[in-house]
């Protein structure tokens, strides 16, 4: 009986614990959507967008795996990163990521 | 100096101590690296990701890309010589036998478990997600990590590691219950002598101890009963550090010479919370070595090393990193000097935590995040006649071992106190009489070049007046560190427990006992272009045990906003202040009031440090020190176990 118990308690104790991850995952979920909404009303090349729609793809795959704190922590950063705007291309200038010359 | 004497006697100290070596372990496909190559130690990383986790690439891209050599398709290879697979516990939703489209790979696009159910794809084949409940809930349901440790890296590395013909191991970067996180591994079954491999000890440790996997059932048996009973859902605050060390003593009992227990980016999540899951105070290192003698035996520097302030916010223990590393490892008279100032066998290991390059593709070589492994962080164990996975952890747990960033220094490396005709390495001590004179040799080779693909001169060595190119890096100084040991603190002493500020002092005896330069130490340019430094010194043995540990930076002391006037790494938040002018200075780095900062990769590859672990000095006569009895306790364990085998 007080195996059974315990299990129920072991069980009632996951299952509380997965509504509120639900629940947290549901939140950064939407968080993203919010945040990507205002990414998108960046022009298309600016850096500073790249930087915040970076951050937000990162976000989503850390809420995938579990770690919903650093969900919020990147949801944080790319808002900042929109609304400073510290990544920018002068005129001319382009973007180089010293990748292979050609793509495959 | 003679030349002759460098192979001598790096070959006479990177082995591991005859006798450590644990439980032997089939490899049969992976050749021994020969010394005729001047390798006394080999490169290695513990922690990185995939798209199993959190990552961006494919299981198979990244051991492709950390163990290769060469280039492929004009993208660089790391050739690394082992590799240990640490990606999170936990749960995820992508399928990581594909790499994620953020990735730019040919060929690629996220893919979800759910989109493979039943193929059969780099011969592995997943006919269902097990566990308790899909989490999160479908359409795109994750496999929880106890069951993709198991069943999709294992096979993948240990096919990655008969192609590469080199040592790769499935481990954990676990995510621990009342912290941060953990590198850890348990080899267990991995390699056996004969027959089939498997990673179930690696796979019921994730379930069992990883905060981030909420599962309750686990694997069942043939008649559908749960095979790994009795786990705890205690994840956060004390609870969860008792938690913690639950696991720990699990792996010193299970495989207290076949795993490792190793917190990692120990600062970043703030001193520890009683109430919530945040980061480590001394007192939970000195838990877990005190409940884990043989597993749980250092700390990690952070990793993410191209990511704006590598990840570290405000909130983390120190408020930044130090040239690079967490203010446990970079501040003298700190965390770690504490623990060595108790004896322990408590090391410094650093990894890559590689996940992805940011804004950019993974054959990119410009970064805004992550290096791969082997990129840029190396972390050196010794060498072996036959290396094998087993050498890997016997390396780590010997303290004989050191990391590098950005190639600053390479694998031909000694570092030894003698005295009476006895030489002693990196996690040793030499026992000497009060009065000896003790002579610290320390050789090293700076190569010609390094991975960056930057060449404009270093910004900033810039505001010193030095024009170093960033990728072809001098080494300027060493420090030797000592510190007085004073015996362990037991759980019950007032000092056990201590506050967690960044101006905490743990022993306040450490210091820079000496600086090594280029006006005090030998340089010797070889065929090849590298460089060959080496230094020796004295230092007079008085009537108590002590310690010396070294670092060496690129950087000299009183560098603005890098050093301070003794040469300490300021916090790498004062790097913002450093303007990058360079006409070459890529086109990512932050403009701030008008002007590009030096950020991300550049300043990754501007800022190079590298430390090596204390060789330990105690006068004979007195009590072993912890870190000598927690080898004995290693050695015995190796008769006991070979015994019972």
């Amino acid at each position: 009986m007080g195996r059974i118990l315990m299990l129920g308690a072991v069980v009632l104790m996951a299952i509380a614990h997965s509504a509120r991850a639900v629940d947290d995952r549901q939140a950064c979920v939407a968080s993203v959507a919010a945040v990507r909404a205002r990414a998108e009303a960046m022009p298309q090349g600016d850096l500073s967008r790249r930087f915040a729609e970076n951050d937000l793809d990162t976000a989503l795959a850390e809420m995938a795996a579990g770690d919903v704190d650093e969900c919020r922590e990147l949801v944080a950063r790319a808002i900042h990163t929109i609304r400073v705007r510290p990544y920018q291309l002068h005129p001319g200038e382009v973007l180089d990521g010293h990748g292979p010359a050609t793509p495959d | 100096m003679p030349s002759f004497r460098l192979p001598l006697l790096l070959t006479s100290v990177a082995s591991v101590p005859f006798g450590l070596a644990g439980p032997v372990a089939a490899q049969d496909w992976v050749p021994a690296k020969p010394f005729a190559r001047n390798s006394p130690y080999v490169a290695g990383d513990m922690h990185n990701h995939t798209t199993c986790t959190d990552g961006t690439v494919a299981t198979s891209y990244l051991l492709n890309r950390a163990l290769g050599s060469g280039t492929t398709n004009g993208i660089p290879n790391f050739n690394l010589d082992w590799f240990t697979h640490g990606n999170h516990g936990g749960s995820g939703n992508r399928d990581c036998r594909f790499s994620d489209t953020s990735a730019n790979l040919p060929g690629n696009t996220t893919t979800y478990w759910t989109d493979t159910l039943g193929q059969t794809i780099q011969d592995v084949t997943i006919t269902a997600l097990k566990g308790d409940v899909p989490n999160p809930p479908p359409p795109r349901a994750a496999m929880y990590r106890w069951q993709s440790i198991r069943e999709v890296e294992y096979p993948i590395i240990i096919a990655k590691s008969k192609q590469f013909k080199k040592v790769a191991i499935e481990g954990l970067e676990s995510i621990v219950p009342g912290h941060e996180h953990s590198d850890t591994a348990v080899i267990n079954g991995q390699f056996p002598v004969a027959g089939v491999g498997n990673a179930d000890r690696m796979s019921e440790f994730e379930f069992r101890f990883d905060r981030a996997d909420t599962d309750t059932l686990g694997p069942v048996d043939a008649s559908n009963n749960p095979v790994w009973t009795g786990k705890s859902f205690d994840n956060n605050g004390t609870a969860g550090h008792a938690k913690a060390v639950q696991g720990v003593t699990w792996l010193q009992a299970n495989a207290p010479l076949t795993a490792y227990y190793v917190p990692t980016h120990s600062e970043r999540a703030g001193p520890f919370s009683p109430t919530a899951s945040a980061g480590y105070n001394i007192e939970h290192f000195r838990d877990f070595n005190n409940a884990g003698p043989t597993v749980a035996f250092g700390i990690e520097s952070p990793g993410h090393f191209a990511e704006s302030n590598h990840s570290y916010t405000a909130a983390s223990s120190g408020g930044a990193t130090y040239g690079g590393g967490g203010l446990y490892t970079a501040k003298v008279g700190g965390l770690w000097d504490g623990m060595l100032g108790e004896g322990r066998n408590f090391f410094i290991f650093i990894s890559s935590d590689w996940h992805q390059r940011g804004i950019f593709g993974a054959r990119d070589r410009a970064s805004t995040a992550d290096f791969f492994p082997g990129e840029y962080t190396r972390l050196y164990v010794p060498n072996q006649s036959a290396f094998r996975a087993q050498s890997v952890l016997d390396g780590m747990r010997s303290g004989n071992s050191f990391a590098v960033n950005g190639q600053l220094i390479n694998q031909n490396f000694a570092f030894t106190a003698s005295a009476n005709g006895v030489t002693r390495t990196m996690g040793q001590t030499l026992e000497v009489r009060p009065g000896d004179t003790v002579t610290v040799e320390m050789r090293m080779v700076v190569p010609a070049s390094n991975n960056s693909p930057y060449s404009f001169s270093n910004p900033l060595l810039k505001q010193v007046g030095v024009f170093q190119p960033i990728d072809k890096p001098a080494l300027d100084h060493v420090d030797l560190i000592t510190g007085d040991i004073t015996g362990v603190i037991a759980p019950t002493d007032a000092h056990y427990a201590m506050p967690n500020t960044t101006e905490t002092v743990y022993n306040p005896s450490a210091r820079i006992a000496e600086t090594f330069n280029k006006n005090n130490s030998t340089a010797t340019p070889l065929p090849n272009g590298n460089l060959r430094m080496e230094f020796t010194t004295t230092m007079v043995a008085g009537s108590a045990p002590f310690y010396v540990r070294a670092r060496g930076t690129n950087i000299p002391p009183a560098t603005p906003n890098v050093t301070d006037s003794q040469g300490n790494p300021l916090a790498d938040t004062n790097i913002d202040n450093v303007v990058c002018d360079d006409p070459a200075c890529p086109a990512h780095l932050p403009i701030i009031d008008g002007t590009r900062r030096v950020d991300f990769d550049v300043e990754a590859w501007s800022n190079l440090w590298f430390y090596a672990n204390p060789i330990f000095i105690r006068p004979a006569g007195q009590p072993k020190l912890l870190v000598e009895t927690n080898a004995d306790l290693a050695a015995s364990l190796v008769k006991t176990l070979s015994a019972a085998n």
